[in-house]
Protein backbone atom coordinates (compact mmCIF):
# COMPACT_ATOMS: atom_id res chain seq x y z
CA UNK A 1 0.00 0.00 0.00
CA UNK A 2 1.25 3.61 -0.84
CA UNK A 3 2.37 5.30 2.44
CA UNK A 4 2.51 9.19 2.58
CA UNK A 5 4.55 10.77 4.99
CA UNK A 6 2.09 13.18 7.54
CA UNK A 7 3.86 16.29 5.44
CA UNK A 8 3.17 14.61 2.40
CA UNK A 9 -0.69 14.68 3.28
CA UNK A 10 -0.41 17.92 4.78
CA UNK A 11 1.03 19.08 1.18
CA UNK A 12 -1.64 17.40 -0.94
CA UNK A 13 -3.98 19.43 1.57
CA UNK A 14 -2.59 22.80 1.20
CA UNK A 15 -2.11 22.09 -2.98
CA UNK A 16 -5.78 22.08 -2.78
CA UNK A 17 -5.78 25.28 -1.01
CA UNK A 18 -7.42 24.11 2.64
CA UNK A 19 -6.22 26.51 5.14
CA UNK A 20 -8.34 26.56 7.88
CA UNK A 21 -8.26 23.47 10.30
CA UNK A 22 -9.83 22.44 13.75
CA UNK A 23 -9.83 19.83 15.57
CA UNK A 24 -9.85 17.04 18.64
CA UNK A 25 -6.82 15.05 18.35
CA UNK A 26 -6.19 11.14 17.43
CA UNK A 27 -2.88 9.51 18.01
CA UNK A 28 -3.74 7.90 14.71
CA UNK A 29 -3.46 11.54 13.41
CA UNK A 30 -0.68 13.00 15.67
CA UNK A 31 1.72 13.31 12.25
CA UNK A 32 -0.92 15.91 10.24
CA UNK A 33 -1.73 17.63 13.97
CA UNK A 34 2.20 17.73 13.88
CA UNK A 35 2.30 19.35 10.38
CA UNK A 36 -0.85 21.53 10.60
CA UNK A 37 0.38 22.80 13.57
CA UNK A 38 3.36 24.00 13.20
CA UNK A 39 2.98 24.96 9.98
CA UNK A 40 2.98 29.15 9.41
CA UNK A 41 1.02 29.20 6.12
CA UNK A 42 -2.09 27.48 8.04
CA UNK A 43 -4.34 27.87 10.82
CA UNK A 44 -5.46 25.15 13.13
CA UNK A 45 -7.40 25.35 16.12
CA UNK A 46 -7.07 22.80 18.75
CA UNK A 47 -11.34 22.97 19.01
CA UNK A 48 -12.69 22.00 22.82
CA UNK A 49 -15.25 19.77 21.22
CA UNK A 50 -15.95 18.30 17.75
CA UNK A 51 -18.93 20.72 17.31
CA UNK A 52 -17.18 23.55 18.00
CA UNK A 53 -14.66 22.55 14.84
CA UNK A 54 -16.97 22.14 12.66
CA UNK A 55 -18.67 25.19 13.50
CA UNK A 56 -15.71 27.48 13.43
CA UNK A 57 -15.09 25.58 9.92
CA UNK A 58 -18.17 26.58 9.01
CA UNK A 59 -17.78 30.17 9.94
CA UNK A 60 -14.02 29.63 8.43
CA UNK A 61 -15.80 28.87 4.83
CA UNK A 62 -18.97 31.61 4.79
CA UNK A 63 -15.70 33.89 5.29
CA UNK A 64 -14.30 32.21 2.10
CA UNK A 65 -11.94 29.65 3.40
CA UNK A 66 -11.74 25.69 2.72
CA UNK A 67 -11.79 24.41 5.50
CA UNK A 68 -11.07 20.61 7.53
CA UNK A 69 -11.84 19.50 10.54
CA UNK A 70 -10.13 16.27 12.10
CA UNK A 71 -11.52 13.82 14.55
CA UNK A 72 -11.88 10.22 15.88
CA UNK A 73 -14.78 8.59 15.34
CA UNK A 74 -16.44 9.18 18.45
CA UNK A 75 -16.57 12.47 17.39
CA UNK A 76 -19.06 12.14 14.90
CA UNK A 77 -20.94 11.77 17.85
CA UNK A 78 -20.67 15.18 19.32
CA UNK A 79 -20.73 16.80 16.18
CA UNK A 80 -23.77 15.53 14.50
CA UNK A 81 -26.22 17.95 15.19
CA UNK A 82 -24.30 20.78 13.41
CA UNK A 83 -23.12 18.70 10.34
CA UNK A 84 -27.21 18.20 10.33
CA UNK A 85 -28.46 21.60 11.48
CA UNK A 86 -25.98 23.63 10.13
CA UNK A 87 -23.87 22.03 7.23
CA UNK A 88 -26.59 19.99 5.77
CA UNK A 89 -29.42 22.71 6.32
CA UNK A 90 -27.37 25.66 4.49
CA UNK A 91 -25.52 23.44 2.47
CA UNK A 92 -22.00 24.17 3.83
CA UNK A 93 -18.85 22.32 2.55
CA UNK A 94 -16.93 20.90 5.09
CA UNK A 95 -13.52 18.64 4.39
CA UNK A 96 -13.81 15.47 8.06
CA UNK A 97 -10.73 13.51 8.50
CA UNK A 98 -11.90 10.44 10.62
CA UNK A 99 -9.96 7.73 12.38
CA UNK A 100 -11.52 4.70 12.70
CA UNK A 101 -10.66 3.38 15.78
CA UNK A 102 -12.60 -0.11 16.60
CA UNK A 103 -11.99 -1.56 13.17
CA UNK A 104 -12.61 -5.07 13.47
CA UNK A 105 -11.93 -4.42 17.03
CA UNK A 106 -8.25 -4.36 16.65
CA UNK A 107 -7.98 -1.71 19.42
CA UNK A 108 -9.69 -1.06 22.93
CA UNK A 109 -12.98 -2.54 23.48
CA UNK A 110 -14.15 1.40 23.91
CA UNK A 111 -13.61 1.98 20.36
CA UNK A 112 -15.50 -0.99 19.07
CA UNK A 113 -19.25 -0.17 18.64
CA UNK A 114 -18.12 3.44 16.62
CA UNK A 115 -15.93 1.47 14.58
CA UNK A 116 -18.79 -1.16 14.12
CA UNK A 117 -21.05 1.54 13.17
CA UNK A 118 -19.72 5.14 12.83
CA UNK A 119 -19.41 5.16 9.06
CA UNK A 120 -23.00 4.04 8.75
CA UNK A 121 -24.21 6.88 10.91
CA UNK A 122 -22.58 9.23 8.77
CA UNK A 123 -23.79 7.80 5.63
CA UNK A 124 -27.50 7.57 7.14
CA UNK A 125 -26.79 11.20 8.08
CA UNK A 126 -26.69 11.79 4.24
CA UNK A 127 -22.51 13.21 4.74
CA UNK A 128 -20.95 10.54 2.32
CA UNK A 129 -17.61 9.30 3.04
CA UNK A 130 -14.94 7.27 1.63
CA UNK A 131 -12.33 4.82 3.19
CA UNK A 132 -8.22 6.17 2.56
CA UNK A 133 -6.12 3.48 1.15
CA UNK A 134 -3.99 3.20 -2.05
CA UNK A 135 -6.38 6.06 -3.46
CA UNK A 136 -5.46 8.98 -0.81
CA UNK A 137 -4.27 11.23 -2.94
CA UNK A 138 -6.89 11.15 -5.81
CA UNK A 139 -9.70 10.39 -3.00
CA UNK A 140 -8.84 13.53 -0.81
CA UNK A 141 -8.71 15.72 -4.33
CA UNK A 142 -11.64 14.51 -5.37
CA UNK A 143 -13.61 14.96 -1.93
CA UNK A 144 -12.27 19.08 -2.00
CA UNK A 145 -13.56 19.00 -5.41
CA UNK A 146 -16.90 17.38 -4.96
CA UNK A 147 -17.55 19.16 -1.34
CA UNK A 148 -17.48 22.55 -2.92
CA UNK A 149 -19.07 21.80 -6.04
CA UNK A 150 -22.41 19.75 -4.14
CA UNK A 151 -21.84 22.07 -1.17
CA UNK A 152 -22.07 19.48 1.36
CA UNK A 153 -19.82 17.96 3.87
CA UNK A 154 -17.32 15.02 2.76
CA UNK A 155 -15.92 12.64 5.27
CA UNK A 156 -12.11 10.84 4.68
CA UNK A 157 -11.78 7.84 6.70
CA UNK A 158 -8.62 6.92 8.06
CA UNK A 159 -8.01 3.38 9.35
CA UNK A 160 -4.39 3.15 11.87
CA UNK A 161 -1.27 1.93 9.91
CA UNK A 162 -2.47 2.32 6.60
CA UNK A 163 -2.06 5.13 4.08
CA UNK A 164 -0.63 8.14 5.83
CA UNK A 165 2.37 7.76 8.85
CA UNK A 166 1.18 8.28 11.74
CA UNK A 167 4.59 9.63 12.94
CA UNK A 168 5.75 13.67 12.99
CA UNK B 1 -34.93 45.65 29.99
CA UNK B 2 -36.74 44.71 26.50
CA UNK B 3 -34.27 42.26 24.57
CA UNK B 4 -35.74 43.17 20.92
CA UNK B 5 -34.88 47.12 22.21
CA UNK B 6 -31.61 46.12 22.79
CA UNK B 7 -31.41 44.20 19.48
CA UNK B 8 -32.71 46.90 17.53
CA UNK B 9 -29.91 49.36 19.27
CA UNK B 10 -27.09 46.64 18.05
CA UNK B 11 -28.33 46.56 14.30
CA UNK B 12 -28.37 50.02 14.44
CA UNK B 13 -24.84 50.58 16.01
CA UNK B 14 -23.27 47.72 13.75
CA UNK B 15 -22.06 49.63 10.63
CA UNK B 16 -23.43 47.81 7.66
CA UNK B 17 -19.91 47.94 5.51
CA UNK B 18 -18.01 46.54 8.06
CA UNK B 19 -19.57 44.75 11.18
CA UNK B 20 -20.73 41.08 10.67
CA UNK B 21 -23.69 39.86 13.16
CA UNK B 22 -24.31 36.46 14.04
CA UNK B 23 -27.82 35.62 15.61
CA UNK B 24 -28.61 32.51 17.56
CA UNK B 25 -31.43 30.56 16.86
CA UNK B 26 -34.83 31.47 18.55
CA UNK B 27 -36.33 34.33 19.31
CA UNK B 28 -32.99 36.43 18.67
CA UNK B 29 -33.12 35.21 15.32
CA UNK B 30 -36.59 35.75 14.85
CA UNK B 31 -36.72 39.46 16.22
CA UNK B 32 -33.50 40.49 14.40
CA UNK B 33 -34.81 39.47 11.04
CA UNK B 34 -38.23 41.32 11.80
CA UNK B 35 -36.80 44.37 13.04
CA UNK B 36 -34.54 44.79 10.14
CA UNK B 37 -32.70 42.32 8.11
CA UNK B 38 -29.57 42.92 6.30
CA UNK B 39 -26.42 41.02 4.03
CA UNK B 40 -24.41 41.50 7.04
CA UNK B 41 -26.73 39.23 9.44
CA UNK B 42 -26.25 35.65 9.79
CA UNK B 43 -29.53 34.19 11.50
CA UNK B 44 -28.39 30.99 13.23
CA UNK B 45 -31.80 28.62 12.65
CA UNK B 46 -30.67 25.86 14.92
CA UNK B 47 -27.32 24.84 15.47
CA UNK B 48 -27.59 26.01 19.23
CA UNK B 49 -24.96 26.77 21.28
CA UNK B 50 -22.64 27.60 18.02
CA UNK B 51 -22.82 31.26 17.37
CA UNK B 52 -19.46 32.21 19.23
CA UNK B 53 -18.02 29.38 16.74
CA UNK B 54 -19.40 30.50 13.82
CA UNK B 55 -18.40 34.50 14.78
CA UNK B 56 -15.15 32.62 15.75
CA UNK B 57 -14.16 31.49 12.08
CA UNK B 58 -15.26 34.75 10.76
CA UNK B 59 -13.66 36.78 13.08
CA UNK B 60 -10.14 34.46 12.26
CA UNK B 61 -10.38 35.20 8.12
CA UNK B 62 -11.46 38.31 8.22
CA UNK B 63 -9.30 40.39 11.34
CA UNK B 64 -10.09 43.54 9.15
CA UNK B 65 -13.96 43.41 10.53
CA UNK B 66 -15.48 43.34 13.74
CA UNK B 67 -17.79 40.29 14.27
CA UNK B 68 -20.41 40.33 16.66
CA UNK B 69 -22.37 37.10 17.80
CA UNK B 70 -25.62 37.85 19.68
CA UNK B 71 -26.53 34.93 22.02
CA UNK B 72 -28.69 33.76 24.51
CA UNK B 73 -28.18 32.74 27.74
CA UNK B 74 -29.42 29.07 26.77
CA UNK B 75 -27.37 29.18 24.19
CA UNK B 76 -24.30 29.92 25.63
CA UNK B 77 -25.02 27.53 28.46
CA UNK B 78 -25.00 24.38 26.26
CA UNK B 79 -21.13 25.20 25.00
CA UNK B 80 -19.63 26.80 27.87
CA UNK B 81 -16.30 25.69 26.29
CA UNK B 82 -16.57 28.13 23.11
CA UNK B 83 -15.82 30.38 25.68
CA UNK B 84 -12.32 28.76 26.20
CA UNK B 85 -12.22 28.64 22.32
CA UNK B 86 -12.13 32.14 21.87
CA UNK B 87 -9.75 33.66 24.38
CA UNK B 88 -7.76 30.56 22.93
CA UNK B 89 -7.75 32.18 19.78
CA UNK B 90 -7.90 35.75 21.01
CA UNK B 91 -9.79 37.67 18.39
CA UNK B 92 -8.93 41.23 18.44
CA UNK B 93 -11.90 41.89 16.48
CA UNK B 94 -14.56 40.08 18.30
CA UNK B 95 -17.70 40.87 20.66
CA UNK B 96 -19.72 38.57 22.35
CA UNK B 97 -22.92 39.83 23.71
CA UNK B 98 -25.21 37.73 25.67
CA UNK B 99 -29.08 38.59 26.25
CA UNK B 100 -29.92 36.65 29.46
CA UNK B 101 -33.70 36.10 30.05
CA UNK B 102 -32.52 33.61 32.66
CA UNK B 103 -35.20 31.63 30.56
CA UNK B 104 -35.84 29.19 27.50
CA UNK B 105 -38.20 31.80 25.95
CA UNK B 106 -38.81 29.97 22.67
CA UNK B 107 -40.02 26.98 23.75
CA UNK B 108 -42.45 28.24 26.29
CA UNK B 109 -40.24 30.08 29.13
CA UNK B 110 -38.70 27.10 30.92
CA UNK B 111 -35.52 28.45 33.41
CA UNK B 112 -32.20 28.66 32.70
CA UNK B 113 -29.38 28.20 34.72
CA UNK B 114 -28.41 31.52 34.41
CA UNK B 115 -30.13 32.03 37.56
CA UNK B 116 -27.43 31.11 39.39
CA UNK B 117 -24.81 30.69 37.11
CA UNK B 118 -23.52 34.23 36.43
CA UNK B 119 -22.25 33.86 32.67
CA UNK B 120 -20.59 37.33 32.89
CA UNK B 121 -18.10 35.45 35.37
CA UNK B 122 -17.57 32.85 33.62
CA UNK B 123 -16.55 34.62 30.40
CA UNK B 124 -13.93 36.94 32.73
CA UNK B 125 -12.80 33.82 34.57
CA UNK B 126 -12.03 32.33 30.81
CA UNK B 127 -10.27 35.21 29.87
CA UNK B 128 -12.04 37.64 27.53
CA UNK B 129 -10.57 41.27 27.46
CA UNK B 130 -13.20 43.52 28.83
CA UNK B 131 -16.37 41.75 30.10
CA UNK B 132 -19.17 44.13 31.41
CA UNK B 133 -22.75 43.23 32.86
CA UNK B 134 -25.53 45.49 32.56
CA UNK B 135 -29.14 45.22 33.59
CA UNK B 136 -32.30 47.62 34.14
CA UNK B 137 -30.72 50.47 32.20
CA UNK B 138 -30.84 50.74 28.85
CA UNK B 139 -29.00 54.07 28.29
CA UNK B 140 -25.99 52.44 30.10
CA UNK B 141 -26.02 49.36 27.77
CA UNK B 142 -26.15 51.17 24.81
CA UNK B 143 -22.93 53.17 26.36
CA UNK B 144 -21.22 49.90 27.32
CA UNK B 145 -21.98 48.32 23.60
CA UNK B 146 -20.24 51.42 21.85
CA UNK B 147 -17.28 51.27 24.57
CA UNK B 148 -16.87 47.76 23.45
CA UNK B 149 -16.99 48.06 20.13
CA UNK B 150 -14.42 50.37 19.97
CA UNK B 151 -11.86 48.30 22.81
CA UNK B 152 -9.25 45.49 21.52
CA UNK B 153 -11.43 42.65 22.09
CA UNK B 154 -11.84 39.29 22.46
CA UNK B 155 -14.81 41.29 24.92
CA UNK B 156 -18.11 40.16 26.47
CA UNK B 157 -21.56 42.17 27.05
CA UNK B 158 -23.91 40.54 28.93
CA UNK B 159 -27.10 42.24 29.20
CA UNK B 160 -29.74 41.54 31.35
CA UNK B 161 -33.48 41.37 29.79
CA UNK B 162 -37.11 40.65 30.50
CA UNK B 163 -38.74 37.93 28.89
CA UNK B 164 -41.27 39.92 27.45
CA UNK B 165 -41.04 38.61 23.40
CA UNK B 166 -41.59 41.18 20.40
CA UNK B 167 -45.13 39.90 19.55
CA UNK B 168 -46.17 38.36 16.19
CA UNK B 169 -42.00 37.68 15.00
CA UNK B 170 -42.28 34.78 12.93
CA UNK B 171 -39.23 32.34 11.80
CA UNK B 172 -36.47 34.71 10.00
CA UNK B 173 -38.90 34.38 6.51
CA UNK B 174 -35.23 34.03 4.31
CA UNK B 175 -33.75 31.17 3.57
CA UNK B 176 -31.03 29.18 4.44
CA UNK B 177 -29.56 28.91 1.10
CA UNK B 178 -30.55 32.53 1.06
CA UNK B 179 -29.07 33.88 4.13
CA UNK B 180 -25.48 31.72 3.32
CA UNK B 181 -25.04 33.39 0.14
CA UNK B 182 -25.48 36.55 0.39
CA UNK B 183 -23.68 36.74 3.88
CA UNK B 184 -20.75 34.97 2.24
CA UNK B 185 -20.98 37.59 -0.35
CA UNK B 186 -21.40 40.61 1.83
CA UNK B 187 -18.29 38.95 3.61
CA UNK B 188 -16.18 38.72 0.30
CA UNK B 189 -17.02 42.56 0.24
CA UNK B 190 -14.34 45.14 0.52
CA UNK B 191 -14.91 47.19 3.82
CA UNK B 192 -15.21 51.33 3.48
CA UNK B 193 -13.78 52.79 6.63
CA UNK B 194 -16.79 55.46 6.87
CA UNK B 195 -17.54 54.97 10.26
CA UNK B 196 -15.71 54.45 13.70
Amino acid sequence: MQTLSAKQYVDVLKSCGVRFFAGVPCSVMRGVLYHLEKDPSLTYVPAVREDAAVSMAAGAWLGGWKSMVLMQNSGIGTCLDVLISLNLTYKIPLLLFITWRGFEHTDEPQHWIWGDRGNGILGESGIPYSILSDNVVEETRRAITEMEERLEPRALILKRRTCIDEEI
Amino acid sequence: MKRFDVIEHIIKMADPSRDALVFANGRISREACYLQDGDNHFYMLASMGQAPMIGLGLAMTHPERRIIVIDGDGNLLMSLGALANVVGANPRNFLHIVLDNQVYGTTGSQQSLSRVVDLSAVAKASGYRNVVREQDDLAAAKKSLSTLLLREGPNFLLVQVDQDDLQGTPPPQVEASVIRDRFRAWMASDVKQERA
